[in-house]
Formats: structure tokens, C-alpha cells, sequence
């Protein structure tokens, strides 16, 4: 099955990138439509109806997200996620870099739903040549009356501020990202109450990912019905997939979503190096655990099917470890990422990251024993659950998975006393 | 400040254009910018020191990091990092760091050059990439992640996959 561009539609054109390239394609007719004729009700309930469920991780309706802000007068705040750091994750930044008017119009039309007067995209600071294009894209969309006060003459207004991080993955965490967006250090903050009810500066705010935005526009102005026709049941629309590691075309796929994960990683991205077998892959970014050649490449790439087999689709981000991999050497290199990028405000993942981190680089350099295999699992189920954020098992999920999917491997590292870190 | 409705929302852009100045976050470029934000500098400090591409000392002006996370690692971002920093030895303008995911996977091994990304890179292109930097020059220009199509396109596949067979 080919690729099914949706939001990737004429990204290859540069003048996309211009209002009056996107214009040319038809962009911006939605926004007007929806400010001057459409209820933030009938919006909202478009959304609900499409099944969009939210492209940066959880996977969690887009519209039901939206529902929770209260109705009201109070200042409401709606923040673009564009802060993608998850290892194996580089979709948003295409969708950026290529078509940075269809996020805005996502923006603004999903501000419409929420009942958000300010909007915020949060891009994380390495992305400096994104950030550069949306502040370019963002000051034609002001000039040109798409941002701003009295918006296409509906007297419905909306600043949209392109923020930029700093550097710290933690800050892609929907309550970190309104600490970062609130000048603080990027910590967690204690939920409930969610940010649909206090978020950014106390007042509900809604929190999407880039690509969930980007897909807004279409799904107003066709229909949630024209939504579902592509995809699953349970997972509707279309996927940007990053596929990277082991494999010949790395790369950006946009595909129905629920298409066999072997076409993927296959036929799209060009399958393994010469010479070389698939052996393992994170299905859905680092944080995914990774499944077996076996256990995965037959599954639909679908939210549900992920799941089911003990995975999940994540930000749907494809990693391919091939069978030159030393998966023990992955999950050290995967730990210390969290190890790294934890905040520290909570024991289980600020011990638990660090602890993994040692005792897998004893069972590189041969220094564990088969308990210490035990032990390692073990720290993993003390971390999951216990934190005020997913960063501690976004590390425990893969690990544990690594750890017993590959023991064995793992006790011929340790045996051996080869492999240098 | 004024785009935000909280001024305190403004600590990390300030942060950001102190750094520009500076090419550091200077204590003295700190206390400035506290200053005009109306909070203390032990609290911009604090907010410097919690993000990566702050820096709370001094370093290069030109600055390379070179990603060691997964996918990068399996396509040699370690011996990458290596001749980078092999490279610019002795060059004290230039700042080598291993980095975290920069979300540039599909062009691994990569990294981020004064703020734009490169790849995929070889580590015999590392001293090419420095003598360009020091030179002022355009670095790598072929390897510019901007030039870069589309997955999908032709013209991008071979050039990644032989090299890695």
C-alpha cells in the first residue's frame, strides 16, 4: 500500500510554506468559514465525531480533551505541543517545517472549540530553523487577518505566540510544558486538577500535540464522517510515521492508520540493511517497549493493535534495531536518556533512572550476576505508577520489556564480558 | 513581555537573548535581565540551569551537538561525537557536546551546527565541517537537513543506505 498524504499533501511544493502557496491549495477557506458561520458547539462536536485521537503519545480523544474546558467567560489558553523530544519522534518538525499555515489554522479554529483567546506554540529550542518558519508563518497570518483582533470580521479575536524552549525533554509533559510556558523550571505539576480545568496561568487550557492540530482544518471542513473513512474504528485518519535505525529509507510516511506494520517498516522505508534480519523495533518512540520481529511486523499499526500486544503506537515513531544491535547496549543507551532528562522532582524515576542506568552498565561490562537481571526488573515496577509523570515509565516500559524478551542475551552479554559501552 | 499575559513567561526568551549577547548566560547578563523582568537572578539562575541549551559558563560561540540517542547510535553517532571533538581540538571557539534525540533520526548520524541540522554525517566530514565554521563559510552545505526531500521522494535513498550496508 502506498502512502496516504493527508497532512503531507504537496508537502514537497516550498511555496507551501508561504500564505499564498497554502492559499493556493485552498488553505484558510476553512478558518474563514468556521469564524464567520460556525459555533464553537458544532466545532466541537466535529471533532468529537471525527474520533481524532491526539498524535503525540497517549492517544486520547482529541475532542473529549477539548469538552472538558468549561464553559464561562474566564480566560481560557490553548498550547500547541511542538515540543517533540521523544528519541525516534521527527514528524512534527516536518509538519512544521513544510507546512507551518495548516497548524496555524488548526490553532486557530480549535481555539474557536475551546473558547481560547491566546494561543501558544511551544517548540522546543533545538528546533530553531522550525521556530524561524512558523514566526515568519505567524506574521503573515496576522498581516493577512487570520490572528489577531476581529478575526475575518467575526469579532472573535486570538494572539498566538511561538515560544521556544530551551532544551529539556520533560518540558513535552503537558503540566511541564506550562511550567516552561510559565517562566519556570519545566517541573510536573500534580494532577488532578488537569490542565482542561487549571492549567496555564490557573485558567483551563487545552493542550494538543502538532499533528493532532495540523489535522483540524480538514476535518472541519469535510466532515468527521470523511475523517473516519480513513483508518480503524478505534483509530481513524491518517499517520505521519517516523521510521528510523536499521532500515534503508528513513524517513517521514503518512499512512491510513491500521495498515500492516510490515508495509511500513517494508515496503515504505526500504526494510533491513543488506545483510541484515529485523530483530526488534520500538513501535511508538523511545518510550514504547519494543517488541520482537515475531511479535510485531504482523500487527496493524494501530493505537489498538499496539496495545494489545503489550506496546503502544506512542507518538508513532518506528525505531528498527537489526540483528547487529546489542539490545543490552539499547536499553543502556535508552535508560540513560531518562536518567538525563528526568526533572527529579519525584524518588521512583529520579532514583529508579539513575539505578537502572548503573546496573545495566555493570551488565555491559560484565560485572552483574543474574540477580542483579531481577533487580532491574523489579526497580521497573517500582517506578511505574508512582510518579506524578509518565517519565520514569516511559524508561521502565521498554526496559522491562528488553530485559525479558532478551534475557538471554542479556546473560551471554554478562557471561561474556564483551561488549564495550 | 508584553505578548504574554504573565511577565514572568518571558524568563526563557530573555534567558535566550542574554545568551545571544554574552554567548553565555553571564551573571551580569542575568542580573540584567532580572532586572527588567522585575524577578531575582537566583530565580533566572535557577531557570537557566535547568535547560540544555543554556549555558551557565562560558563556552564557544559556535556550537555543535552531535546526537548519541538510539537511532543515531546505531548508525555511529559515538565515533561521530569522537571526530568532532578530535576536530576541534585546540579551536576553543568551538563547543562539542554529545546531545540528547534532536529529532533528526531520519538523517542519522546528525548534528545540530550553530543551530542547523547536518546529516547524515561521516566522521571524516567533522574536520571539513570545523575548518568551514572557523572560516565562516557554509558548512556541509550538501548535508543541510533543509535541502533534504521528502521520505518518500527519490533522490535521498541510495546516498543513506550504502554507505550503512
Amino acid at each position: 500500500m502506498p502512502e496516504t498524504r493527508v497532512l503531507l499533501a504537496h508537502a514537497e511544493d516550498p511555496a507551501l510554506r508561504t500564505l499564498a502557496g497554502y492559499r493556493g491549495y485552498g488553505g484558510y477557506a476553512t478558518l474563514e468559514k468556521a469564524y464567520r458561520e460556525m459555533e464553537a458547539s458544532e466545532i466541537l462536536e466535529e471533532l468529537e465525531d471525527s474520533g481524532l485521537r491526539g498524535r503525540g503519545g497517549a492517544g486520547f480523544s482529541m475532542g473529549k480533551k477539548a469538552s472538558f474546558l468549561p464553559r464561562g467567560e474566564m480566560a481560557k489558553y490553548l498550547c500547541c505541543n511542538a515540543d517533540e523530544s521523544e528519541p525516534g519522534a521527527f514528524k512534527d518538525r516536518e509538519l512544521m517545517q513544510r507546512n507551518p499555515h495548516q497548524l496555524i489554522e488548526g490553532i486557530a479554529i480549535a481555539a474557536i472549540a475551546a473558547g481560547a483567546g491566546h494561543a501558544f506554540i511551544f517548540i522546543r529550542g533545538e528546533y530553531d530553523a522550525q521556530a524561524d518558519s512558523l514566526d515568519a508563518a505567524v506574521a503573515e497570518a496576522y498581516e493577512a487577518g487570520y490572528l489577531g483582533k476581529d478575526i475575518c470580521g467575526s469579532r472573535r479575536d486570538l494572539e498566538l505566540v511561538v515560544h521556544r524552549g530551551a532544551g529539556a525533554y520533560i518540558c513535552g509533559e503537558e503540566t511541564a510544558l506550562l511550567d516552561a510556558l510559565e517562566g519556570k523550571r519545566g517541573n510536573p505539576r500534580l494532577k488532578p486538577p488537569f490542565p482542561a480545568v487549571q492549567g496555564l496561568y490557573g485558567g483551563p487550557t487545552l493542550i494538543n500535540n502538532v499533528e493532532t492540530l495540523s489535522n483540524v482544518p480538514r476535518i472541519v471542513a469535510h466532515g468527521a464522517e470523511w475523517f473516519r473513512g480513513y483508518g480503524t474504528e478505534q483509530s481513524p485518519g491518517t499517520k505521519v510515521v517516523s521510521i528510523s535505525g536499521g532500515v534503508w529509507r528513513p524517513g517521514n510516511y503518512e499512512v491510513e492508520l491500521g495498515i500492516p506494520t510490515r508495509e511500513l517498516i517494508y515496503d515504505l522505508a526500504g526494510g533491513p540493511l543488506e545483510g541484515r534480519e529485523i530483530k526488534a523495533f520500538y513501535p511508538g518512540g523511545s518510550s514504547a517497549p519494543v517488541l520482537t520481529a515475531a511479535e510485531g511486523l504482523d500487527l496493524p499499526y494501530s493505537f489498538e493493535a499496539m496495545a494489545e500486544a503489550g506496546s503502544m503506537l506512542g507518538s508513532g515513531s518506528i525505531i528498527v534495531a537489526d540483528d547487529s544491535v546489542s539490545i543490552p547496549l539499547m536499553a543502556l543507551r535508552t535508560a540513560r536518556f531518562y536518567h538525563h532528562e528526568s526533572c527529579g522532582k519525584c524518588t521512583p524515576c529520579r532514583e529508579g533512572t539513575n539505578w537502572t542506568v548503573k546496573m545495566l552498565e555493570r551488565v555491559v561490562r560484565g560485572e552483574a550476576t543474574p540477580m542483579d537481571l531481577d533487580i532491574i526488573s523489579s526497580v521497573q515496577d517500582n517506578i511505574m505508577g508512582n510518579c506524578l509523570c509518565v517519565l520514569g515509565d516511559s524508561m521502565a516500559m521498554p526496559v522491562s520489556a528488553m530485559v525479558k524478551k532478551f534475557r538471554p542475551e542479556f546473560e551471554a552479554v554478562m557471561a561474556a564480558e564483551a561488549v564495550a559501552a | 513581555m508584553g505578548r504574554y499575559p504573565d511577565r514572568h513567561s518571558v524568563s526563557i526568551p530573555a534567558l535566550w537573548a542574554v545568551q545571544r549577547l554574552y554567548g553565555w548566560c553571564t551573571p551580569e547578563g542575568i542580573r540584567q535581565a532580572a532586572a527588567v523582568m522585575r524577578v531575582t537572578p537566583a530565580y533566572l539562575e535557577s531557570v537557566a540551569s535547568f535547560y540544555d541549551l543554556l549555558h551557565i559558563e562560558p563556552v564557544g560561540s559556535h556550537k555543535v551537538a552531535v546526537c548519541t540517542n538510539i537511532s543515531c547510535w546505531m548508525r555511529g553517532g559515538d565515533e561521530l561525537l569522537g571526530a568532532f571533538r578530535a576536530a576541534a581540538e585546540g579551536a576553543e571557539d568551538v563547543f562539542v557536546t554529545g546531545f540528547e534525540c534532536l529529532g533528526a533520526c531520519d538523517i542519522a548520524p546528525m548534528a545540530s551546527i550553530d543551530e542547523r541540522y547536518f546529516g547524515p554525517l561521516e566522521p571524516g566530514e567533522a574536520g571539513t565541517a570545523i575548518d568551514q565554521l572557523l572560516a565562516g563559510e557554509d558548512v556541509l552545505p550538501e548535508k543541510a537537513l533543509a535541502k533534504r526531500q521528502l521520505a518518500g521522494d527519490l533522490g535521498w535513498a541510495d546516498g543513506n543506505g550504502d554507505r550503512n550496508a
